[in-house]
């Protein structure tokens, strides 16, 4: 230790001369105020003196980085004090410290100025936040002094080993983009956050030892010494590297178990296969998305097929883009995904899928859009004219029919055999359609209004056949009936769920009784409704996800069977 | 092994080898040198000298063999053996821009023993001020400052690593003379590379010399000097002995001169141009 304070202080004698240059840094920014046509002499000292002692500070760490150790072993210089009875490590840490001592009082004393202007316009000048702005200045500097220390030792060692450097960190950048891009793809800002900060330390201890290491084994010549710093520099990175796949690997292992708070799950209509996602517990805001337990990607939307053993989905392809992908996956091959090559620059809006999962509508940029999906072809598209698709689904696989809203509801229908486009219906309406509920077989519709007044018309035509209730609702058998509360979805025949907004229950409604049949107390359904656009009536899976209010856990319910 | 107590080599270098890439610098040398004793090692430029002394200062870490000072392991030990090794380096290395003041108070702090006044009397008997900058001195000057630093932490082994080297003749004695022998006489091992062979020749008690990184001559200097001698001839007995070489060369023959060789003579006859090693 004293030796380290005796090099130290002999380092920082012979370079003193850095603090008259920062003084006469100081000395510049000082006389701003007598430069004619400066108004507010304060502001302009505290500028000049913050930018003059920012560049002096930063660029002397690089300066002290590139040449406190490696042009002394490059000069013949270390052996003065390798000849004497100095351990390497103190020889580096005595350096180390008076690089810290001339960079830290040069940075003072060339903000003196500023501070004589008067604390309170520095404060002002730096956006209220001293620690901040000295924070990334000595950021900046300890980057700098280190990045130029390493390159420093492995330039001037004139070794082939410097391709072995530049190799190795094309690994580190490689392993800790591989590292990141799953918790990326799980939205794990505050996880990566996290990480990049406990790295960042990690790095500086490995730039510190590795230099002590420089001088304990590598010493006076030059090319072990390069070969000491960057073994121990590149061990002590993959070390912190294995520390981060580590935790990574930790985060990443999340099952659907660990999912709490608040959880989406998208079920297909029978079986279990479900699209969960949400939260998960102790690994920061990472969250994963499941199919059936096996991670996928970020799933903007999917289709489920009718016996629920195959879906289509639309997947972010990268965590760093909007760009996603059309994605099929099937239960015969553990849902791996099949990519169709149909991709999207960004979010995309509406999407529907035929019931066969052969075909999907698209819409992006004010276009309708028509997919085969096996065949990742487009089969035809139609122009919305700044109309918005309340409500489309495929009549058929070849037809699609769409509802517009532009404040009029036009219905159209696409067929793809004729590429030709129908207009079926159109309907002057101030005002705007608040809900469009269609029945199973696409012949009548339910068309509520803003003013709560729902009408049944023939879905083609739009002509009124009787007023119905606001909250009337079609059944999967064609019935169409009032349902005492929130709709979700019908689980068997004529059996239909139903939530109390207020009341935080889910409740099963005999619509053929007309009563409750089952009462789920706490439960809010945890699914993610893919806003498909579909009007129809949609069959939900009776064994459903549901999030228990107070407890933040996961729970399954069948009101079929309550036990 | 530490305790010097039992130590009678202070110097113990065992098949020390070092190369640079495919070039080998020295070759498998083995030297011991005991205590008290004035060892000089002789090469030519590029025989390895400066590379075995980096070694037995624990600055390099040999290809192969092993160094130990004093007992110890030079390389694992290096730090805590330096306490004893008093050195002055080939080039003088000291930190240029120091006062020699604030160099020697620098070194003060890093060693146990320290002797202020010693550095203090040589510097004015050579007539160098404290407060001069190292840069500023003459080559001569920083010799003697490099020694007076050596010395002031009182070493039980002094190294010098070509220490006249761009020295006038009146420095070089000095050098030698004044210091060497003092230094030899009260007991401390000194270890010196030179080419200034004669100055090295009356105080120097071992000699080694270096050829393309192999020792190819280690000899006490008495037994050096009396092994190698010239003998003149009268032109008649020049015939008879070109006949009878072998005979001649252990015996002289009667009307033979025989002279001592100096040590610059002999070490041109063992590794200079064309000497068979």
């Amino acid at each position: 230790m004293s030796h380290a304070i005796a090099i130290a202080g002999r380092e920082v004698a012979e370079k003193r001369f850095v603090f008259l240059a920062a003084a006469a840094f100081a000395a510049i920014a000082a006389v701003m105020p007598l430069i004619p046509g400066v108004h507010d002499g304060a502001e302009a000292v505290v500028i000049t003196a913050t930018i003059l002692a920012t560049a002096f500070a930063v660029g002397l760490a690089a300066i002290l980085g590139a040449t406190i150790v490696g042009r002394d072993i490059a000069a013949g210089r270390m052996s003065f004090y390798f000849a004497r009875p100095i351990g390497g490590a103190s020889i580096w840490f005595g350096k180390l410290a008076a690089a810290v001592v001339l960079v830290v009082v040069s940075f003072a004393i060339a903000m003196v100025p500023a501070l004589v202007a008067g604390p309170m316009t520095v404060k002002r000048i730096w956006s209220g936040s001293v620690v901040d702005v000295t924070t990334v200045v000595a950021v900046a500097a300890v980057v700098l002094f280190f990045f130029a220390h390493a390159l420093g030792t492995m330039i001037r060692s004139r070794s082939a080993l410097i391709a072995a450097d530049f190799a190795a960190a094309a690994i580190v950048v490689g392993t800790a983009w591989l590292l990141v891009r799953p918790l990326l793809a799980g939205h794990a800002i505050n996880a990566i956050l996290v990480l990049g900060k406990a790295f960042a330390w990690a790095l500086l201890a490995a730039a510190v030892a590795a230099g002590a290491w420089q001088l304990v084994d590598g010493r006076s010549e030059r090319r072990r010494s390069h070969r000491a710093f960057s073994t121990a520099f590149w061990a002590l990175v993959s070390v912190a590297l294995i520390a981060a796949a580590v935790f990574v690997g930790w985060i990443v292992s999340a099952s659907p178990s660990d999912l709490h708070g608040r959880v989406s799950a998208f079920q297909a209509p029978q079986g279990d296969a479900a699209i969960v996602t949400g939260e998960t517990r102790f690994r920061f805001d990472y969250r994963p998305t499941f199919l059936a337990g096996r991670h996928i990607s970020t799933t903007a939307w999917a289709h489920f097929s009718g016996d629920g053993q195959r879906v289509v989905t639309m997947e972010m392809l990268s965590p760093m883009s909007a760009a996603r992908e059309v994605v099929t996956r099937d239960a015969a091959n553990g849902w791996r995904a099949t990519p169709t090559k149909i991709v999207f620059k960004q979010a995309a809006w509406p999407v529907v899928a035929s019931d066969d999962l052969s075909r999907i509508a698209v819409g992006e940029n004010d276009i309708l859009t028509i997919y085969d999906v096996p065949s990742s072809r487009a089969l035809g598209s139609f122009k919305l004219n700044d109309a918005t698709p309340r409500a489309l689904f495929f009549a058929t696989p070849d037809v699609l029919r769409a509802y517009l809203v532009s404040p009029s509801l036009d219905v159209v229908e696409y067929d793809v055999r004729t590429r030709t486009l129908q207009k079926l219906a159109h309907r002057e309406s101030a005002k705007a359609v608040a809900g469009i509920r269609v029945s199973p077989d696409g012949t009548r519709a339910v068309i509520v209004d803003h003013d709560r007044k729902a009408m049944l018309c023939d879905a083609r035509t739009l002509q009124p056949i009787a007023p119905a209730a606001q909250s009337s609702r079609f059944l999967l058998d064609g019935r169409l009936v009032d349902v005492p509360g929130h709709y979700l979805g019908e689980i068997a025949p004529g059996k239909v769920l139903i939530w109390h907004e207020g009341g935080g229950a889910t409740d099963l409604y005999d619509a053929g009784a007309g009563k409750v049949v089952a009462h789920g107390e706490g439960l809010m359904p945890a699914w993610a409704d893919f806003w498909t656009g579909d009007p129809r009536p949609q069959p939900r899976n009776p064994y459903g996800y549901y999030e228990k209010k107070k407890g933040d856990t996961l729970v399954r319910w069948n009101p079929l069977n309550p036990s | 092994m530490s305790s010097d107590n039992v130590i009678d080599d202070v110097i113990d270098i065992e098949g020390l080898t070092v190369r640079y890439g495919r070039k080998t610098a020295v070759d498998n040398v083995t030297i011991t040198i005991p205590r008290g004793s004035v060892y000089a090692l002789l090469g030519r430029n590029g025989a390895g000298k400066s590379s075995l002394v980096r070694c037995l200062l624990g600055q390099q870490k040999p290809t192969a063999g092993a160094i130990r000072l004093f007992g110890d392991d030079v390389w694992r030990r290096r730090a805590a053996l330096m306490e004893r090794v008093g050195v002055v380096s080939e080039d003088a290395d000291a930190p240029p821009e120091m006062p020699v003041a604030a160099l020697s108070r620098f070194c003060a702090r890093l060693y146990a023993r320290w002797d202020d006044k010693l550095v203090a009397d040589r510097l004015r008997r050579f007539g160098i001020s404290p407060q001069t900058r190292f840069g500023d001195l003459s080559k001569g000057q920083k010799k003697q400052v490099s020694l007076a630093l050596a010395l002031a932490m009182s070493p039980d082994l002094l190294v010098l690593d070509d220490p006249t080297l761009g020295l006038d003749v009146v420095a070089r004695k000095s050098l030698f003379e004044e210091v060497i022998t003092e230094l030899a006489d009260r007991g401390i091992t000194v270890l010196v590379t030179t080419h200034d062979l004669g100055g090295i020749e009356t105080l120097a008690d071992r000699i080694g010399i270096l050829k393309d990184g192999a020792l190819i001559l280690e000899e006490e200097m008495e037994a050096l000097k009396s092994r190698f001698r010239r003998i003149r001839y009268p032109a008649a007995v020049a015939r008879a002995v070109v006949s009878n070489f072998d005979e001649v060369a252990f015996e002289a023959p009667v009307g033979a001169e025989v002279t001592p060789m100096s040590l610059e003579e002999i070490f041109i006859a063992v590794a200079g141009e064309g000497a068979q090693s």
